[in-house]
């Protein structure tokens, strides 16, 4: 019984995964192809591809744009929540605690528009501000997943004479993974969507066909952006949303 | 008087109860015992219908419950359950007001009668009536659930193994005081365990069960004496003997008389139990035992008085 | 006092030390204020410090003053009030005499020039922020320390009343577009109020579809997380041919000012996402209910209403709270996007301030977003904290 449900699972979330990311290839690839299909969707259009960029280009600036954001926060945010549960940081876990839950009160893009001042346009802003948005979302979960390994399993570990380091990498941050992993999945498709807005600062991605749409009036490139936006975070999600072995069923 | 009538319960294929006859004395403690799984606790669902059986009826005061509406019959018995079930929004007042706040008691009534029954299961209202159950010991929660349960004063008291999830000292203390409520308020109880020297220490008559199947029904003494197959001489075990005495007081045997030089022996209270007047002997190396009865020796026990006293009737003598 | 408490103590020293060194480098760091020419001019930027003179001084002394009670011997309860007032006094200390620089430079540079806020003075709010969270911790709770807590933002405001600070970028900014703040704020208002109605509405009824009937939990909370994952400039990209087709097609959409722009595809997506939080809070909170405290409320007589009014609902209340709390700062927070898609709102000024690089005109929009949104958030705490006193407190 378990073992056909979970290869039902297993099979399902495969399938949906190919599904996206062959849907996401297709459009960046096939461009006539796409054409075609937008051509279907809003025949009353004169144009039908978003004539500055190729797709394939805007879809690898959106790419890059999540994933740069994405590896620093994670750099950024480990390091801030390893260092909140250890030695001198402990002091910090308070603060790290009180300030993640305020850092959603601040919208990406008005982050991103206030740092052209300081950077200039283009891609800086945008890195830059779902970098900081980022961190302190994986901190909480590395600093909850850590804290919520049950005392009775870290004893047990120290009982049969692991040391503290060891205790860390063998015991503590294996359990601790699901809670990471979710605050990662979290970050990495908050990423990927708001890569849509950096059109607004000039860095370019799949926004960039979706703003000039809403100005032209022009239907298929508004969906020339967003399909390819939507299968990208849909993507991005359903290949992250992983549990380990042990924590199924 | 409830009477349980060729009931049975399946889930799938599996019988939980299987064409079980029973009846429960009406003031009379009855407790479902056997192992695990026996189907103890879906009977006892049965009964306030938390659990619809597949066949068979059970009668309360001789009306088939079936034709009762459940919520109605659900408020006039009480309810205890291991995991007590408080309600932790509640203090431990509002808990206990529950069922008389459904009935639509007045304030007044209901105020007095919380503290009543807080004092009765041993909790100081004023320390503990505005406490939340997160705030209580293990042994207080179930405290309160059993003055919940009993709130409303009903006829029947339904318990499912209510002192199973609290230490040994503490649950020691909760079956002694169990034992002096039903000496007092004489309700009749449906009380279930797996527990051996539980069910021997509270029962009026025990209902062993296993695999959804009446196994006995009968008192401590006669399921020691008279077993009615392998598998009920099986579960008590060879000692069953040795449990049993813990029914039977010092002041309701037969004492020797008090010989000359009395002086000399340990000497017990009458109130004491013969399993503990037993260990008495062992513990302190005596032959003799002297009983005193309100500050005046009265005899003396020793080992053949136990054994004279076990070869008597089966009736079963109240602390 | 136990050992906890004693850790606890020695830990808020570090962080207050940390917060002072902070505040003193903002004061100090060489973009505490920008001057500009004309609006729009980029700008040179000068440290808080130099600009502010002896009160620049002052700024540092307060910051210094902090970290020497830190780590001083005073009394608990004299360090912790006098070191967060003393935090807590730094910003609005470097906010009015800010706005006595402006004056000055605004009679020197002329009607035109500017002096805005810079990261500096970002930096001293946050560092009185961390300083302050640090002292209090020194603290009991209780109205004391709720009072040094909040007394920086009486300073704040009772120092914006004065009219001290009307010559600072953002003050201009809102005197000018005055009306049309108020009108946005509005507006802005109004999104989040309906799209949160919206989300309470469907995001109650799918956490109890989902907590009753678990078959549905995962076609229920499937597709709200399809819809919690959609961009949402592609979001509202998708609903654009819709609604355009069905103002096109239907008299009564049109009248009501259904367009693929504007307010209807702003209302239908941050409806849409404030559904998930409170459907997962729902839910959550209906299936942690501990099966025994239902089992006995069904067992002492409840019939399955007065079980669902009397026992699951107030235990699932403050939970319901906390996913409305997060859906309210997502939609105040979501609503910004209105004004890139013709719809209004706060996200006007950001936008408009966006393509003039007017950083000021940017500032009017996100200041009240982020007030806005830390009020709901510390607001519907303490709600959730009322409604629960059975709770261990947080
Ligand atoms: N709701 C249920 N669904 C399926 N099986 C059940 C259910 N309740 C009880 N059973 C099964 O019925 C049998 C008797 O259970 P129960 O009455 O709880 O036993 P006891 O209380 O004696 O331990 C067990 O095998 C148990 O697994
Ligand atoms: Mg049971």
């Amino acid at each position: 019984m378990r073992g056909r449900e979970d290869t039902r699972r297993v099979v399902a979330r495969w399938t949906g995964i190919a599904a996206l990311a062959g849907a996401t290839v297709w459009m960046t690839l096939d461009a006539r192809g796409f054409e075609r299909v937008l051509r279907a969707l809003a025949p009353n259009e004169s144009a039908w591809l978003y004539p500055t960029k190729p797709l394939s280009a805007l879809v690898l600036e959106q790419v890059w744009l999540a994933t740069a954001a994405s590896v620093l926060a994670l750099a950024l945010g480990s390091a801030l929540g390893t260092l909140a549960l250890t030695g001198f940081g402990v002091a910090f876990r308070d603060l790290v605690l009180s300030v993640g839950s305020l850092a959603q009160t601040v919208p990406t893009v008005a982050l991103m528009a206030l740092l052209v001042p300081l950077t200039g346009y283009g891609p800086e802003p945008v890195v830059i501000a779902l970098t900081l948005y980022g961190v302190l979302p994986i901190a909480l979960n590395v600093i909850a997943g850590i804290e919520g390994v049950p005392p009775e399993v870290r004893d047990a570990a120290a009982g049969i004479g692991m040391g503290r380091a060891q205790r860390l990498l063998r015991v503590e941050i294996p359990l601790a993974m699901p809670v990471i992993l979710g605050g990662v999945k979290n970050v990495v498709v908050v990423n990927v969507s708001a890569a849509t807005l950096g059109a607004v600062v000039a860095a370019g991605g799949l926004g960039m066909p979706i703003l000039a749409g809403f100005h032209d009036y022009n239907d298929a490139f508004i969906l020339e952006g967003a399909l390819p936006a939507i299968a990208l975070a849909l993507l991005a999600d359903r290949l992250l949303t992983v549990r380990p072995r042990w924590d199924r069923g | 008087m409830i009477e349980i009538v060729g009931l049975t319960k399946t889930y799938g294929d599996r019988r939980a109860v299987d064409g079980l006859d029973l009846t429960i004395p009406t003031g009379e403690l009855t407790v479902l015992l056997g192992p695990s799984g026996a189907g103890k606790t879906t009977v006892l669902r049965c009964i306030n219908r938390l659990v619809e059986p597949t066949s068979g009826s059970i009668l309360v005061d001789g009306v088939d419950i079936a034709t009762l509406d459940p919520v109605a019959l659900r408020r006039s018995m009480g309810y205890v359950i291991q995991n007590v079930g408080l309600f932790p929004d509640m203090t431990v007042r509002e808990n206990v007001a529950a069922v008389p706040r459904m009935l639509g008691w007045d304030r007044r009534r209901i105020a007095a009668r919380v503290d009543e029954m807080l004092e009765m299961v041993g909790l100081d209202p004023e320390r503990y009536g505005d406490a939340y159950p997160r705030q209580l010991s293990g042994g207080e929660a179930q405290r309160v659930g059993v003055a919940r349960a009993l709130a409303a004063d009903p006829p029947i008291l339904l318990m499912d193994e209510p002192f199973g999830a609290v230490d040994p000292l503490t649950r020691e203390r909760l079956q002694r005081e169990m034992r002096h409520l039903q000496a007092k308020l004489r309700k009749t109880v449906v009380f279930v365990t797996h527990d051996i020297d539980e069910a021997v220490l509270l029962a009026d008559r025990i209902a062993l069960m296993r695999d959804g199947r009446l196994e006995q029904h009968d008192t401590p003494e006669a399921l020691w004496r008279r077993p009615a197959n392998d598998f009920v001489s099986r579960f008590f075990g060879e000692n069953l003997g040795l449990r049993v005495i813990i029914r039977h007081c010092l002041a309701d045997v037969t004492l020797k008389p008090l010989p000359h030089d009395a002086g000399g022996l340990p000497r017990v209270d009458a109130g004491v139990s013969l399993k503990e007047a037993l260990a008495e002997l062992v513990g302190r190396r005596a032959r003799a035992l002297l009983v005193m009865r309100d500050g005046r020796p009265a005899g003396v026990f020793d080992f053949d008085v136990l054994v004279e006293s076990l070869s008597r009737e089966d009736g079963r003598a109240r602390a | 006092m136990d050992g906890a408490d004693v850790q606890l103590h020695q830990r808020a020293r570090a962080v207050a030390v940390a917060a002072s060194v902070l505040g003193a480098a903002a004061a100090l760091v060489p973009f505490g204020l920008v001057l500009r020419t004309t609006r729009i001019d980029r700008g040179v930027s000068v440290s808080l410090a130099s600009a502010l003179g002896v009160w620049g001084a002052a700024l540092v002394a307060c910051w210094l003053a902090v970290a020497a009670m830190a780590l001083s011997r005073m009394p608990l309860r004299t360090r912790g009030v006098a070191a967060s007032l003393i935090a807590g006094a730094a910003p609005v200390l470097a906010l009015w005499r800010a706005g006595a620089f402006a004056e000055a430079y605004a009679k020197q540079a002329g009607e035109l020039s500017r002096v805005s806020l810079g990261p500096g003075f970002w930096l001293t709010a946050a560092a009185a922020y961390v300083a302050v969270f640090a002292a209090t911790a020194w603290l009991e709770a209780g109205p004391l320390r709720a009072t040094v807590s909040y007394a920086p933002f009486a300073g704040i405001a009772a120092v914006l009343a004065s009219g001290a600070v009307s010559g600072i970028g953002i003050a201009r900014e809102y005197a000018n577009n005055a009306d049309a703040f108020v009108r946005q704020l509005a507006v802005h208002l109004g999104y989040v109020g309906a799209s949160v109605a919206v989300g309470l509405v469907f995001g109650i009824a799918l956490g109890l579809t989902a907590a009753r009937r678990p078959s549905a939990e995962p076609l229920v909370f499937g597709v709200l997380n399809v819809l919690q994952v959609v961009p949402t400039l592609a979001f509202i990209g998708l609903l654009y041919p819709v609604l355009t087709g069905l103002s096109r097609s239907v008299e009564l959409f049109a009248a009501l000012g259904v367009r693929g722009v504007g307010w209807a595809p702003v209302v239908v997506v941050l409806s849409a996402y404030a559904v998930y939080p409170i459907a997962r809070n729902t839910h959550a909170a209906l299936a942690s209910i501990d099966p025994a405290t239902v089992d006995a409320a069904t067992g002492i007589g409840m019939g399955a209403l007065r079980r669902f009014a009397m026992v699951e609902a107030p235990l699932a209340t403050p939970v319901v709270l906390a996913g409305l709390r997060v859906a309210l700062v997502q939609s105040t927070a979501g609503a910004i996007i209105a004004g890139l898609v013709g719809g209004g709102g706060l996200g006007t000024f950001v936008f408009l301030g966006a393509s003039e690089t007017a950083s000021d005109l940017m500032l009017l929009g996100v200041v009240p977003i982020v007030g806005l949104a830390l009020l709901f958030d510390r607001g519907l705490s303490a709600i959730e904290g009322a409604l629960s006193p059975w709770k261990e407190p947080a």
